[in-house]
């Protein structure tokens, strides 16, 4: 059978393991703790290490060190545990040190609760750490999704020297569904990278400091024009828009497919609905909201498992006014059923059509 | 069409197994299946259950306010989960276990598993009489599909239990079959 049936965290760990994936350092947080369990198995198969560190910053800092030789490199974590990471990961933006990170949201703030929750939007799209840098933010939907990323966010993260995160949640990780697992790649060759520690025999020396030089306008100009790059070449989304929409569904994540299941049951009862899904969150999928014809679509709905709605505030800047926006926010650390979202939509919809714009 | 599904019991029961193998021929006849095991917190003999989903469509939350299908391997299992049930579904029911009969409760259906598995050749099998049952019930996957499962997860391990095992699948659809000719 060409399919698996894998539990997210696994499928995800070795969807990593075959983009070439050699390093990972984690440390245990529900609800993420097969990734590293299953890792400690399976990088010493591959001639790779597994290293559990004595915290989530000494983690982020061994990434540091197997990125900066060049080495794809990963980590992961929930939401409290990448709070700890943040800093690591100001470190690996200012030095340009490429690493994966996987963010298993759970609910929140705090200690919060173990299940699945998406309150952490803000902290890996906007504020990732210190210094106002970006990271690049992937937002899959089902474990398919996940493993089809994984390979490019090594790519993406390699090619701009630069962290990249893997937005997911608890739900994500421990579901289990039929997965088709990528190929394994070869592991890249560390000479490609003119810029990483392979040992300087024969060479100048080359230094990756999480220090900005002497003028500090040229890492401001690279990353302005890095981050402006991405929204023009990296967007990734899921458009479900036929011409006719007069709803908008958007949401991504967990809510993204549960969303989606909620906007195929109300087309089927004759709504004429439409559904934007960000598969990227950071680079923000804006050109897909700027092209809604505001003359047929009048209202734009977002789910989110946060409340207050994060995501939402992306997209009112992307819609600038000119579509009415409502969000469906359920608390994070609860996981919505179907009729939980249907019936918050179309509680949204008539509330909408009863008191008017 | 689409199918939620609860199975759950006592740990040891072969909760994660039923499910396990009902996802297996699910997603074998390409059907779309998500499986979410919860037994995250609780302990050994303490109770575990897992969420089965299967669907011709795209499958939206993993959360499920009530099923189609729920089976209760014991007691507990029955009174926490009764009223999760969707009105009109069924509630398989281990008659060792969970006293409950039609007559108490016209959504039950007792499968004696123990007797069954028994009679198939082992108690160890009483499980597999179980995933008979629910797979007769929620009809959304083939037979053949389900023996196909059983064959490949369990007959691989334990090939002299393959007989067995495939004597209780048939024994549980026939429960099921017998039940609904009745009605």
């Amino acid at each position: 059978m060409d399919f698996e049936f894998l539990e997210g965290c696994e499928a995800i760990a070795e969807a990593a393991v075959r983009a070439g994936c050699r390093f990972f350092a984690g440390y245990p947080i529900t609800p993420q703790t097969e990734v590293p369990e299953y890792m400690s198995r399976r990088m010493p198969e591959v001639g790779g290490i597994f290293l559990q560190g004595e915290s989530e910053i000494a983690a982020i800092n061994m990434v540091y060190g197997a990125g900066a030789s060049g080495v794809y490199a990963m980590t992961s974590s929930s939401s409290i545990g990448i709070a700890l990471k943040t800093e690591g990961i100001s470190y690996l933006a200012a030095a340009r040190i490429p690493a994966v990170i996987l963010n298993f949201q759970r609910g929140g703030p705090g200690i919060g609760n173990i299940t699945a929750s998406q309150s952490d939007y803000w902290q890996c799209v906007k504020g990732p750490g210190s210094g106002g840098h970006r990271c690049m933010v992937f937002s899959p939907s089902t474990i398919q999704e996940c493993v089809d990323i994984m390979g490019m966010a090594f790519e993406k993260a390699f090619r701009d020297r630069n962290p990249v995160f893997v937005l997911l949640d608890g739900s994500i990780g421990n579901i289990k569904e039929p997965v088709k697992l990528p190929d394994m790649k070869p592991v890249p060759d560390k000479d490609a990278f003119d810029w990483c520690l392979s040992g300087c025999e024969g060479r100048a020396p080359r230094q990756l400091l999480p220090i900005l030089p002497e003028d500090p306008s040229k890492f401001a100009e690279h990353a302005t024009e890095m981050y402006a790059r991405w929204q023009k070449e990296d967007v990734l989304v899921a458009e479900d828009l036929p011409d006719d929409a007069e709803v908008i569904v958007t949401a991504y994540g967990t809510a993204g497919r549960i969303a989606g299941a909620c906007v195929k049951r109300l087309r089927k009862e004759g709504l004429k609905i439409g559904m934007i899904r960000p598969l990227t969150v950071s680079p923000f999928p804006i050109a897909s909201f700027r092209k809604l014809d505001a003359g047929s679509t009048r209202l734009i709905i977002d789910v989110e498992m946060a409340k207050p709605a994060q995501m939402v505030e992306d997209v009112r800047l992307a819609v600038n006014g000119r579509i009415r926006v409502e969000a469906l926010e359920i608390p994070g650390g609860i996981i919505p059923t179907d009729e939980d979202v249907y019936e918050g939509i179309t509680g949204i919809i008539k509330g909408v059509n009863e008191n008017g714009a | 069409m689409e199918h939620k599904i609860l199975i759950a019991g006592f740990g040891g029961q072969g909760v994660l197994l039923m499910g396990q193998l009902l996802c297996y021929g699910a997603f074998a006849e390409r059907k779309k299946v998500l499986m979410l095991p919860s037994y995250g917190g609780q302990q050994r003999g303490g109770t575990s259950n897992c969420t089965v989903i299967i669907s011709d469509e795209d499958i939206g939350s993993p959360s499920v306010r009530h099923y189609d299908t729920i089976v209760a391997m014991n007691e507990p299992s029955y009174k926490l989960f009764r009223k999760s049930l969707k009105s009109g579904g069924h509630i398989l029911v281990n008659s060792s276990l969970v006293k409950v009969t039609r007559a108490m409760d016209e959504n039950a259906v007792s499968v004696p598993i123990s007797e069954l598995s028994r009679e198939a050749g082992s108690e160890k099998t009483a499980n597999i009489v179980m995933l008979g049952a629910l797979a007769a019930e929620c009809g959304m996957v083939g037979k053949a599909f389900v023996q196909e499962a059983v064959k490949q997860l369990l007959g691989r391990k334990k090939p002299d239990m393959l007989g067995c095992n495939l004597d209780a699948l048939d024994a549980g659809y026939s429960v099921i079959e017998k039940t609904h000719g009745k009605e």
